[in-house]
């Protein structure tokens, strides 16, 4: 079940093997579904969690129990990303290749409300964090921003000039990050819609500036990720590498890779997460065939990994900074972890309305 | 965040100049913005109460339309936190709404409990009214206390003010408050006194009374920003009263001009007061310190500036302080007017016209961390917003270009194009890379120097209903 990195793996690399944290998490869950699972997320008052897949069912968990409390249907196609409203864990919006992005309610196990507006396969949304503003991202390059209330549509960006793969927001919600195949970073202003800022990594970025276009070659950005504190974006590309960008300098500050310099995902959009609550900050990620892995933030090392299988590990989320980990996988595993007391840091950010599930607080 | 990557000089400006927008739901006839100036409040003039998300444009937050004011709302007054809203209306009445149970209330239905409210309150549907106080007549102004969302204070109509603790819902306590000057009820008391000894006086006495109290009213009342220690109250003779909020007895008082007394404003650091009044003046006072100075007696008010409109004789129908009180904007009366006028306060000079509407303007607003005015127009009830506009930057959309002012030389650097091996170019990328990065700490200011650490309470959202207004 769980894999700690093997010496044998390491000694190949540089990872150094005193690093390895073993027991970093336990695995509180394994549930299997007969499903490829393409997203999971936690809710926001800690109570459940809810994966999406590509048989166009939502199924709803009890994150402490790991009992399944809702199977919600009614996309007719497969679905992309799943994300619950910030502010009511009853709601939950999804986003499916049949066009659509359905708000669902999962007390009443119904679909609330239906946005359409996209041309082609939706792959990615995203909530404000006052819960009133949806952005979806899609195949058909753009990027739309919906007023839940009204139903309408605010904005739509054309953003990119491939599918726009993963988005995410600022802590403050007023930048959205988007990537695409494209191979950019766009950085737009929530309320105007501006373009502020878009962000690369080729051949050019680092090296000689000769190169002229047609030899410059851009990845493919699969995921991005915005850091705790909104400052900086961690990035995903098909080239196998997550990178870890301050977009303020437009500088790549670290590079992460997988074991033995091995990709992490050249195919496919593997999620990942900033994990604040241990002592030293940590990135986790799903991976083509390395199972979940995590690094420290820092030193670039792998320090964890959970290897069920070799199939690809799509979507990682945490609750409470990383004190319960979550991960879903293509072929249908889900995987409830929970991070290990004594790694414990101290929090940053207090506004949790609930303990974590498993461990109360005054246990620790 | 998104000021950082927008245009310094677009983000320094210190006053909108560009109309960018108009928000149009209902006949408004007030408006406020929150603290955090994320959300703006428009009463209309059915009674009902509409929340607009300032983020989303104009988005309908919510509409306040069960158990609100059934007349037009004549006041909106925000909590710090957000989440608490006064209203009060020509129907008599002034609500305290609680708006974490709006909408269905969602998640902080659990917390409800927590906030010690009663039993018998919860038991009440549900209601986002927690408290109703109806009084003898339409309300002129409430204003609620700057630190304890259960006080306020209302200036009514051909009436007393009255100074209001709600804290227990079943024993409101009403106290009026003097509209007369501390000058006058001290010749009153000593009256009194004298009374005592000629009777046969009395009767001259009263009538003098009578005429002093004659349609002497307080129009305007409201607390000082920052800790709620005194109530500014402008009556229709032109006296500006300060009554201490702990004893409710007038302090100080001062006599401004001989005509109705229409707004009081004070700025949000607390250091200048706008008073409007009917003599189609604006009156600027430097505030003394009210903090450190306790002793009423040694408080000076020196009038700054008067703004008038010298050749149209304009009357001014609200003003509004920015932030740091460094600029003062007003709306205009008369329908050939439809601007606003934005002055500098230290020198006192006409900065800004702002136009764009084509109506007559009347309430005024200034959102302070978004740096945007709204407005009410009179004959449409449409909300106008000025603003900053940023430019959009073109060199944005791609990353290998700069935009430049005009055209420069290009100087080829030294190592520009030579080829560096692959092997120097790793180890240097590792090197590069080996910094410490911080992905915890958060700013505390934003690019405008606002707070922005400070938690605003998020309305909830009711996601199952469409709001069709």
């Amino acid at each position: 079940m769980v894999v700690p990195v093997s010496n044998n793996g390491i000694s190949h690399s540089h990872n150094e093997t005193k690093e390895v944290l073993s027991d970093l998490y336990t695995v509180k869950h394994k549930i299997r579904v007969d499903s490829t699972l393409t997203s999971i997320k936690i809710s926001p008052n800690g109570k459940t969690f809810t994966c999406c897949s590509s048989d166009n069912i939502i199924r709803v968990y009890d994150l402490v129990s790991g009992q399944k409390i809702a199977s919600l249907k009614g996309h007719t196609k497969g679905i992309s990303d799943i994300v619950y409203s910030p502010i009511n864990s009853d709601i939950i919006a999804s986003c499916s290749d049949d066009l659509t992005i359905r708000l669902w309610s999962i007390s009443k196990k119904t679909c609330i409300k239906i946005l359409k507006k996209h041309t082609y396969h939706i792959t990615t949304i995203k909530f404000t964090s006052k819960g009133n503003i949806l952005i979806s991202g899609s195949a058909d390059e753009t990027i739309t921003i919906w007023d839940i209330t009204s139903g309408k549509t605010l904005k739509t960006l054309a953003a990119h000039s491939d599918p726009v793969s993963s988005l995410s927001l600022t802590p403050d919600s007023s930048i959205i990050v988007s990537s695409s195949y494209d191979g950019l970073m766009r950085l737009f202003d929530l309320e105007s819609g501006q373009c502020l800022k878009t962000l690369t990594y080729n051949s050019t970025s680092h090296g000689t500036a000769t190169a002229s276009t047609n030899d410059v070659l851009n990845f493919p950005i699969s995921n991005v990720e915005m850091s705790p504190n909104g400052k900086y974006i961690l990035s995903s590309s098909l080239d196998g590498l997550i990178r870890l960008w301050d977009y303020m300098d437009n500088k790549v500050l670290k590079t992460y890779r997988g074991i033995d310099n091995r990709p992490i995902s050249e195919k496919f959009n593997c999620g990942t997460r900033f994990i604040t609550r241990t002592s030293n900050p940590l990135i986790v990620s799903g991976s083509e065939s390395l199972g979940l892995l995590i690094w420290d933030l820092q030193s670039k090392k792998v320090v964890y990994q959970l290897q069920d299988s070799q199939e690809p590990v799509f979507e990682v989320d945490i609750y409470e900074e990383g004190k319960i980990l979550v991960s879903c996988s293509k072929d249908g595993i889900i995987n409830v972890l929970e991070l290990n007391p004594k790694f414990l840091g101290i929090t940053h950010d207090v506004i949790y309305r609930d303990d974590t599930p498993f461990t109360p607080h005054d246990t620790i | 965040m998104n000021l950082s990557l927008q245009d310094p000089f677009a983000v320094a400006k210190e006053y909108p100049e560009t109309l960018v927008n108009t928000f149009q739901y209902g006949h408004s006839v007030i408006i406020q913005f929150n603290h955090k100036g994320d959300y703006l409040a428009s009463g209309l003039s059915d009674g009902s109460i509409i929340i607009y998300d300032m983020i989303s444009n104009g988005g309908v937050v919510a509409h306040l339309n069960e158990d609100c004011h059934i007349r037009p709302i004549t006041s909106l007054s925000w909590s710090k936190c957000g989440r608490y809203l006064l209203t009060s209306s020509q129907d008599w009445y002034v609500k305290l709404w609680d708006l974490s149970r709006i909408n269905g209330g969602n998640d902080y239905k659990d917390e409800e409990k927590e906030f010690g409210e009663n039993e018998s309150d919860i038991g009440k549907e549900f209601s986002p009214v927690i408290r109703s106080i109806k009084f003898d007549g339409p309300i002129w102004m409430a204003s609620m206390h700057p630190i304890d969302h259960f006080k306020f204070t209302a200036s009514l109509f051909d009436d007393s003010p009255v100074f209001v603790d709600m804290t227990d819902h079943q024993n409101i306590q009403i106290t009026k408050l003097q509209t007369m000057s501390l000058s006058e009820q001290q010749e009153l008391e000593t009256e009194d006194k004298n009374e005592e000894n000629e009777e046969e006086e009395e009767e001259e006495a009263n009538v003098k009374r009578r005429k002093r109290t004659d349609k002497h009213m307080t129009l305007v009342s409201t607390f000082n920003p920052n800790d709620g220690n005194y109530i500014f109250t402008g009556t229709s003779k032109g006296w500006l009263n300060i009554i201490q909020t702990s004893s409710l007895k007038t302090v100080h008082s001062i006599k401004l001009t001989n005509s109705n007394i229409k707004n009081v404003v004070i700025s949000s650091n607390g250091r200048k007061l706008a008073i409007n009044s009917s003599d189609r003046i604006i009156r600027q006072i430097s505030l003394p310190d009210l903090i450190n100075e306790q002793d009423p007696e040694n408080w000076e008010f020196e009038i700054d500036h008067k703004y008038q409109d010298m050749i149209n004789k304009l009357q001014w129908n609200s003003v509004a302080f920015n932030h740091n009180a460094d600029f003062l904007v007003a709306s205009t009366y008369g329908h050939s007017s439809h601007d606003l006028y934005v002055w500098e306060t230290s020198i006192g000079s006409l900065i800004k016209i702002l136009e764009g509407s084509n109506e007559e303007l009347v309430d005024v607003k200034w959102d302070y961390s978004r740096c945007c005015i709204g407005s009410t127009g009179i004959d449409s009830g449409s909300i106008y917003i000025w603003s900053i506009q940023f430019p959009q930057k073109w060199s944005a959309l791609a990353p290998d270009f700069v935009e430049i002012e005009e055209n420069i030389e290009y100087e080829e650097k030294e190592d520009e194009f030579d080829i560096i091996n692959e092997d120097t170019l790793k180890r240097r990328q590792e090197e590069e890379e080996d910094l410490l990065v911080d992905v915890i700490t958060r700013e505390k200011d934003d690019a405008r120097g606002f707070d922005i650490t400070q938690p605003s309470f998020i309305i909830p959202i009711n996601y199952e209903n469409q709001l069709f207004i």
